[in-house]
């Protein structure tokens, strides 16, 4: 990205190259992006399908978001944005 | 070979393949081989979003996502020193550092609002969530419509692209596809972050298959706004850096010390 320096006259010189800062940060986007994939794959998916703890109560699930009704949803097939969208939206919200 | 939901994971570790296996219950079958391939085209550019919208996986992601966005601010900078210093030299005209200078800001701010996409939940509030990212589009079209005018401007080349002409061609042609597929994304988007239903048309069949219009338009704007993009910018970064050199004006104590040493008088020699 950048090559530092320090110069005879007590200066700090550097290179950096813009496109190459764009580069790491798609590179990170794409880490981010494969990260949340795996995460989801292997425990978010199970824990939402699985659906809320029961109340220490009543026992019965409780419904707080992101569930409904006390019950459990696929996140491929049933997601927030798949509501709102109609499928699985593929932009990167 | 294992596919798992558009994952190509090829490992010869059968206890790791059984314990994807288990967790990833999509259809696989193995073939020895030690190489994980990752096919881009099948899973992130379908099924990326809600990935991490739910926890555990939207605070851990929240954590590495800085990183990205730290960057991408650094680039609009960075970018816009280079387009300024072009302009004092005589490389781009002033047309073009204006409207650079007028997008500027714009740009920083809707790309350092995409961070909303982890404050509103997308369980909570949709059309607040979607907006954040709806920033991000608008900020990556102005981006590339400034870099197709900068190659313009510049005259740059690429012996890859077939000189000057290709090089121009070239970028018209990812201009085209990038802007059309934004312009078309950003529509849909737009009426869930407004209020409406998502399009009609948006949720029409393609081909008789089972992916939808806004599939399609999704996944044509993901290679030109994710894809392409990381190509492009590991092809430009050949080009010349910015020098930079700071430096550090004399503080009061040093000028006092130095002025202490220029008043004392040389000594004598008897």
């Amino acid at each position: 990205m950048h090559s530092t320096s320090s110069s005879d006259d007590g200066t700090l010189k550097f290179k950096v190259q813009p496109e190459t800062i764009r580069f790491y940060a798609y590179l990170f986007f794409w880490a981010m992006a494969i990260i949340a994939i795996l995460i989801t794959r292997l425990v978010t998916k199970d824990r939402l399908l699985q659906g809320p703890p029961s109340s220490s109560q009543t026992g019965e699930p409780l419904s707080c978001p992101p569930f409904q009704n006390g019950v459990g949803f696929d996140i491929d097939t049933d997601s927030h944005l798949m509501k709102a969208f109609g499928f699985n939206n593929a932009s990167i919200t | 070979m294992m596919y798992v939901d558009g994952i190509k994971i090829c490992m010869d570790n059968r206890g790791v393949q059984s314990f994807l296996a288990a967790k990833l219950p999509l259809r696989y079958d193995i073939i020895p081989s030690v190489t994980l391939t990752v096919c881009f085209f099948s899973i992130f550019l379908t099924k990326i979003c809600s990935n991490w919208d739910y926890s555990p996986s939207r605070e851990i992601t929240a954590m590495i996502y800085p990183i990205f966005e730290y960057l991408l601010l650094a680039y609009l900078l960075a970018d816009f020193v280079t387009v300024t210093i072009a302009y004092h030299k005589g490389w781009v005209s002033y047309r073009f550092w204006r409207i650079f200078r007028c997008l500027f800001p714009i740009m920083i701010v809707l790309c350092s609002w995409f961070r909303m996409i982890f404050v509103i939940l997308a369980y909570q509030n949709v059309r607040g969530h979607t907006a954040g990212f709806l920033g991000l589009q608008l900020t990556l079209m102005m981006v590339a419509c400034l870099n197709v005018f900068y190659i313009s401007e510049t005259k740059i080349q690429y012996a890859l692209l077939g000189g000057r002409a290709g090089t121009l061609w070239s970028a018209y042609i990812y201009l085209f596809f990038a802007l059309g597929s934004s312009v078309i994304k950003f529509y849909l988007d737009a009426h869930v972050v407004l209020g409406f239903s998502y399009p009609s048309w948006g949720l029409v069949k393609v081909g008789g298959g089972s992916m939808v219009v806004g599939q399609v338009v999704d996944m044509i704007w993901m290679l030109f706004n994710a894809v392409l993009p990381l190509i492009i910018a590991y092809v430009r970064s050949s080009e010349q850096p910015l020098e930079i050199t700071i430096d550090l004006q004399a503080p009061s104590y040093a000028l006092q010390f130095q002025e202490s040493i220029d008043d004392v008088p040389p000594a004598s020699t008897a």
